[in-house]
């Protein structure tokens, strides 16, 4: 069996032998968790403040949110029958999610999650340097003939043209206050 | 026409400063369009927080010239290196390449080029006719048919970026639900603020564009490795001669055309209009069996379409206050931050802004062909920028962009987390065009749903007593069910191709 067909499910049989009603496994998952979020926030509409009907005017706070809830929640619902369908039409919805997610793309999200964590507490330019510098390291740059006048120039640059062309006051952080 | 409104948008754009902004944006649009990966919604996103102290008109002519010159610059790597900076682009690169490989690379460009700017001129035309009228019928319009304009152009959703239409619909409506966020315009009342006073006002359109466009595709970027590709390095610029000419006028002519049309429909963009552009070049087309091969109307097709369909995204934009494409999308959330009020009031309020933008889009087509001619071989070489160096300087610019907007932290982790989330949701088919068009309608959608529920006291019948009104909504059933009906087409056809070539010869 090839690879399209493998994916196609051809000759796996099917709930009706129609790959219009077969559904795909992490699509489950994907309408779950829609679900879930749908579901959580529909509950928190009923912590919303109660208005009377005269102030609401017809329009009470929770109305728009759960209208809008309530039709995500129903299109959710097609999700899990997609797969298959495209698959026939040529179009793979596992594209993008086929490889399982790589250590560096997890780790990167950590280092931008932490550098902005560091903002306030080193100042703008210390944090500025160290993303110049953390980044390319940790995506394998190695090139200091490049990497050096860049972790050098560009932050410089960048917060000279936000701070003192578009008057932008950045956190001092804890050298800023030290120099003070 | 407004002779007031045109000297005033002509006084505003025709000034050393503003003349200088706008070619600034155009070297910068073309630069980013040529390199792979990073679009002219991104670079227009990361614009907006440099525009906060720029006189609004300006700002705004800054982001068209940038997305018309973004649209172009794409074209040059796709014909240079088979890499299409922009989506818009890929088209251009099934014949663009080819053609470069065979030794004709300038010629290539040079056709691109002049189809670019022929197709932005003709639409151009197209939008200054099309957005005053549109905004005159628009002023007619009460609530409930605004409420049905405004449906009508979160449904086009669905066919945004091609892949799933529920997930481009669900994305859409998440956008939705985000503009809601903040304290309730009618009673006063917090929505899901989670008892932070920084969510009181709502989240911010900018933190959140620049996370979704920025930080998402960063991290995408994380897990590619650099790839080496083949340059074609004999580029001397020609224009075409007057027998290309001959052959691609009628191309040009067709596809500003559908260019316009396609920009002018609401959340359909460049990308779309430049693939129908190309197969109705091929369709045709005398000589359809050189498509793909190098044929020159194979690039005016393209070419002429995606930048026709930059002027007419900005008709809905700036008449209607619907978005035509996902940049506009962020041009409609820069007007805006800037004070204005998007749609036909727009037009009735300060038109100048209309005429100042048709200027500095017009100067920016002219720019960009200058440009774009003179320095295409330095832009291919832009591509030589390795992605350990481009990428962190995103990082950097939307750091400070997200930060100066309001000059606070929040903003800072507003952008991350968006950029966090759009990361997860890109992965399993959520588009983050279709979510940003949803957060700018979003709070138009629920304002004019108020104001008709006030009027109608609550009736819901009286939703449909409006004959516009009721042919939105059949718009809108129509266009949500378009993917089902092209889906029934093309498997009907299908089947009709299967029964004709199962038939013996002579039946």
């Amino acid at each position: 069996m090839n690879e399209t067909s493998r994916k196609a499910g051809i000759g796996n049989g099917g709930a009706d032998g129609s790959p219009n009603f077969r559904v795909h496994r992490p699509d489950i998952w994907v309408t779950f968790i829609v679900l879930s979020i749908c579901a959580a926030l529909y509950l928190r509409t009923f912590w919303f403040d109660s208005v009377p009907d005269s102030l609401a005017q017809n329009v009470q706070p929770p109305t728009f949110p759960r209208l809008v809830l309530g039709v995500i929640a129903a299109i959710s619902l097609l999700i899990p029958f997609e797969y298959h369908r495209k698959l026939k039409s040529g179009i793979d919805l596992d594209e993008e999610r086929a490889e399982p997610l790589k250590p560096i793309v997890l780790i990167t999200a950590g280092l931008l999650l932490a550098l902005v964590a560091a903002m306030p507490l080193l100042g703008a330019l210390p944090a500025l340097v160290l993303v110049t510098a953390a980044l390319p390291l940790l995506w394998g740059e190695r090139r200091w003939k490049l990497l050096i006048p860049f972790i050098v120039i560009f932050p410089l640059a960048v917060l000279f043209l936000f701070s003192e062309v578009l008057q932008v006051t950045f956190p001092r952080g804890l050298f800023g206050d030290l120099l003070r | 026409m407004n002779i007031d409104a045109i000297m005033t948008g002509m006084e505003l754009i025709l000034t050393p400063t503003s003349l200088g902004l706008i070619f600034m944006s155009v070297l910068l649009g073309v630069v980013i369009g040529a390199l792979p990966g990073l679009s002219s919604t991104m670079a227009v996103a990361l614009l907006l927080p440099f525009t906060i102290g720029m006189e609004p008109v300006v700002a705004i002519s800054m982001m068209a010239a940038l997305y018309c010159a973004g649209t172009f610059g794409g074209s040059i790597t796709a014909i240079l290196i088979n890499a299409p900076g922009a989506p818009p682009a890929v088209a251009t690169a099934l014949d663009g390449y080819p053609m470069a490989q065979r030794g004709e690379a300038g010629r290539a460009l040079g056709i691109a080029a002049i189809s670019s700017v022929s197709g932005g001129l003709l639409s151009l035309v197209a939008f200054i006719i099309a957005a005053p009228l549109l905004a005159k019928v628009a002023l007619s319009f009460r609530p409930q048919e605004y409420f049905a304009l405004t449906l009508f152009g979160l449904s086009m959703l669905a066919a945004i970026s091609g892949k799933s239409a529920p997930r481009n619909l669900i994305s859409g409506m998440f956008g939705v639900l985000v503009s809601v966020v903040g304290i309730h315009l009618v009673t006063g009342v917090e929505r899901f603020t989670f008892g932070t006073t920084f969510l009181y006002d709502g989240i911010d359109f900018v933190p959140v564009l620049i996370g979704v466009f920025a930080i998402a595709e960063l991290l995408k970027q994380a897990s590619l490795h650099t790839t080496a590709l083949e340059r074609i390095r004999d580029v001397a610029i020609r224009l075409p001669s007057m027998d290309d000419v001959r052959r691609i006028w009628k191309t040009i002519l067709r596809s500003s055309g559908i260019g316009t049309i396609v920009g002018i429909l609401p959340a359909e963009g460049t990308t779309v209009a430049a693939i129908m552009g190309y197969n109705e070049a091929k369709r045709w087309s005398k000589t359809p069996e050189e498509f793909g091969k190098g044929s020159v109307e194979g690039i005016a097709g393209p070419e002429a379409a995606n930048n026709a369909g930059t002027s007419g995204a900005m008709v809905p934009t700036l008449a209607l206050g619907i978005p035509g494409s996902g940049t506009t999308a962020v041009i409609l959330a820069a007007l805006i931050m800037h004070g204005f009020r998007p749609g036909p009031f727009l037009m009735r309020e300060t038109p100048e802004i209309l005429y100042a933008i048709f200027i500095a889009m017009f100067i920016a087509n002219f720019a960009f062909l200058f440009v774009g001619l003179a320095g295409a071989k330095v832009f291919s070489m832009i591509t030589l920028i390795p992605r350990t160096f481009l990428w962190p300087a995103v990082f950097c610019f939307s750091i400070v962009g997200a930060y100066a907007y309001q000059q606070q932290m929040f903003d800072v982790w507003v952008m991350l987390g968006s950029g966090l989330i759009g990361f997860v949701a890109m992965r399993h088919g959520f588009g983050p065009a279709p979510f940003v068009m949803g957060l700018v309608l979003g709070g138009l959608l629920e304002k004019n749903w108020s104001q008709a529920m006030i009027i109608f006291d609550s009736d819901w019948t009286l939703f449909f007593h409006s004959w516009i009104a009721n042919l939105f909504y059949v718009l809108t059933a129509l266009s949500l069910a378009s993917p089902l009906i092209g889906g029934a087409l093309r498997a009907g056809r299908a089947r009709m191709a299967r029964r004709a070539s199962s038939l013996p010869p002579g039946d």
